[in-house]
């Protein structure tokens, strides 16, 4: 078995970093096509909002968890190190869950603001007058947000392409795996929440990003690993790793198979045809298992390849 | 302090090297590292068949860098290299996010999970302080290694870099080390 430092609680972390990042940014960027006033697509900018928060959050306290102590993490804050990707990280990750709070936050009705801060004791009486109406910041707020949310997906990729020992992690094609992985995650969990309260047309805009990201994110991988093949001695030796070596099962039928292809074909053949809905949820839902198995796999077969 | 003008380094001749493990229980002795860890090590390779085979022992640590992959990334500045060349980890920044081990090409660093943070050779950087050789230089009976300043024109160190073939180690990791091996 192999000794990784870094194990699945960082696989883990990732994943749930790009899928919020895949959802924000889904959700800013859908908020910015009207149909007069109202935004076209309404349940994927206001689900895609109300759940980018959660998962970077949960994300963080994975992270706190995975250090030598989980209470020396505020070390990490009284440093700023421009050139370490993960002090940079560190500082990208909080504003964007700043700002992904706020913008979750925008989205509340009146009913649903009244509910949350009911739950308030009386003593805490004075932060009623947080019970405002953020609606018309929604643009700001995703404007603001949508290069924090970039910053989130792509300081993965940073944080494990600026490593020559790790010749697998070595290379800036990790930029667009993770960000293709990333609104791959972010549209399966859309559709597998917001879907159902979606009409006719916005499901079908859904189905179709969800398609294109993994599309581009199958292409993507294929380039990555003929790049691999074609490069120098140690990245060549390290995409054996998925080509015979020990992590092949795990890349072309977990990840490539499970995760992306059968996705792929099963929404393809969906939209020919009218199928149930749990044909589009079971896509979705292989599509997050394959989004998982990605950061699994490139966290484990990075650390397996070395140079010699 | 650090000694500003100096620039440390080692020379390691691994063909005297008798793998008797002198310098790994010297270290563990001066620095209190555990048995489940060590800061060096001897790398042992047996090539052909009885009675014809040959074995070689070259022994292994933090290779010191010029260009330290571990500096550059480490987020709070632990890992940092001191203006005599030293690279050490300051454990009341470290964090022990671990990353510094992934980015080190000679996987010289460990994680110490009792205490949580990363640990590695610092070349026993307060004997040096005091004008001393370090443990591991100073306990080998075959007299493996050759510390000194590489700043120095008249520094063992640098007459045998002079009049000795030496290689580096991973090269073309861009991390430029100092831990010079003859060959």
């Amino acid at each position: 078995m192999l000794h990784a430092e870094w194990g699945f609680l960082i696989a883990t972390d990732l994943f749930f970093g790009g899928l919020s990042a895949g959802l924000f940014l889904l959700s800013a960027a859908v908020l910015f096509i009207v149909k007069g006033d109202e935004p076209r697509y309404p349940n994927v900018a206001r689900w895609g909002a109300i759940l980018a928060p959660w998962p970077i959050m949960a994300a963080t306290a994975i992270l706190l968890f995975d250090l030598g102590h989980w209470y020396r993490f505020y070390i990490l804050m009284l440093h700023f190190r421009p050139l370490s990707p993960m002090s940079l990280g560190t500082w990208v990750l909080s504003c964007f869950i700043g700002v992904g709070l706020v913008y979750c936050y925008s989205w509340l009705s009146d009913e649903e603001r009244a509910r949350l801060f009911s739950f308030l004791p009386q003593k805490l009486d004075t932060l009623q007058r947080f019970n405002r109406d953020l609606s018309p910041l929604r643009r700001v707020l995703a404007l603001l947000g949508a290069p924090l949310a970039i910053g989130a997906v792509l300081y993965p990729s940073f944080m494990l392409g600026v490593m020559p020992s790790r010749p697998f992690w070595n290379t800036s094609l990790l930029i667009p795996v993770f960000l293709f992985s990333a609104f791959t995650a972010g549209s399966a969990l859309l559709i597998l929440v917001a879907q159902a309260k979606s009409d006719e047309q916005e499901s079908r805009f859904l189905y179709g990003v969800f398609a294109s990201a993994l599309a581009i994110e199958l292409a993507v991988l294929a380039v990555f690993v003929l790049f691999g093949l074609v490069s120098l001695e140690p990245v060549h030796d390290a995409i054996r790793l998925i080509l015979g070596g020990p992590f092949t099962l795990w890349f072309w039928v977990g990840l490539v198979a499970i995760g992306i292809i059968a996705p792929l074909a099963t929404i393809a053949v969906a939209l020919l045809r009218p199928r149930p809905r749990f044909v589009f949820v079971s896509a979705a839902a292989m599509a997050l298992i394959g989004a998982y198995l990605l950061r699994c796999v490139f966290v484990f077969v990075g650390q397996a390849s070395a140079i010699e | 302090m650090a000694n500003v003008h100096r620039r440390f380094a080692l020379v390691i001749d691994a063909a005297k090297c008798i793998n008797c493990k002198a310098c790994e229980v010297a270290c563990r002795a001066e620095n209190g590292v555990p048995l489940e860890y060590s800061r060096n090590w001897i790398a042992e390779e047996i090539r052909g068949e009885w009675p014809r085979v040959i074995a070689t022992y070259e022994p292994g640590q933090c290779q010191h860098c010029e260009d330290p992959a571990c500096v550059r990334v480490c987020p709070t500045g632990a890992s940092h290299k001191r203006p005599d060349g030293i690279v050490a980890v300051n454990e009341s920044d470290c964090v022990g996010c671990r990353y510094c081990i992934l980015a080190c090409p000679y996987e010289a660093r460990f994680f110490r999970e009792d205490r949580g943070v990363v640990e590695k050779c610092n070349f026993c950087v307060d004997r040096v302080e005091a004008g001393q050789l370090p443990a591991c230089v100073e306990t080998c009976p075959s007299k493996v290694r050759v510390f000194g300043d590489l700043n120095d024109p008249n520094s063992r160190l640098n007459k045998v870099l002079a009049t000795r073939r030496y290689t580096l180690k991973k090269p073309g990791a861009g991390t430029k080390p100092k831990i010079y091996y003859l060959v």
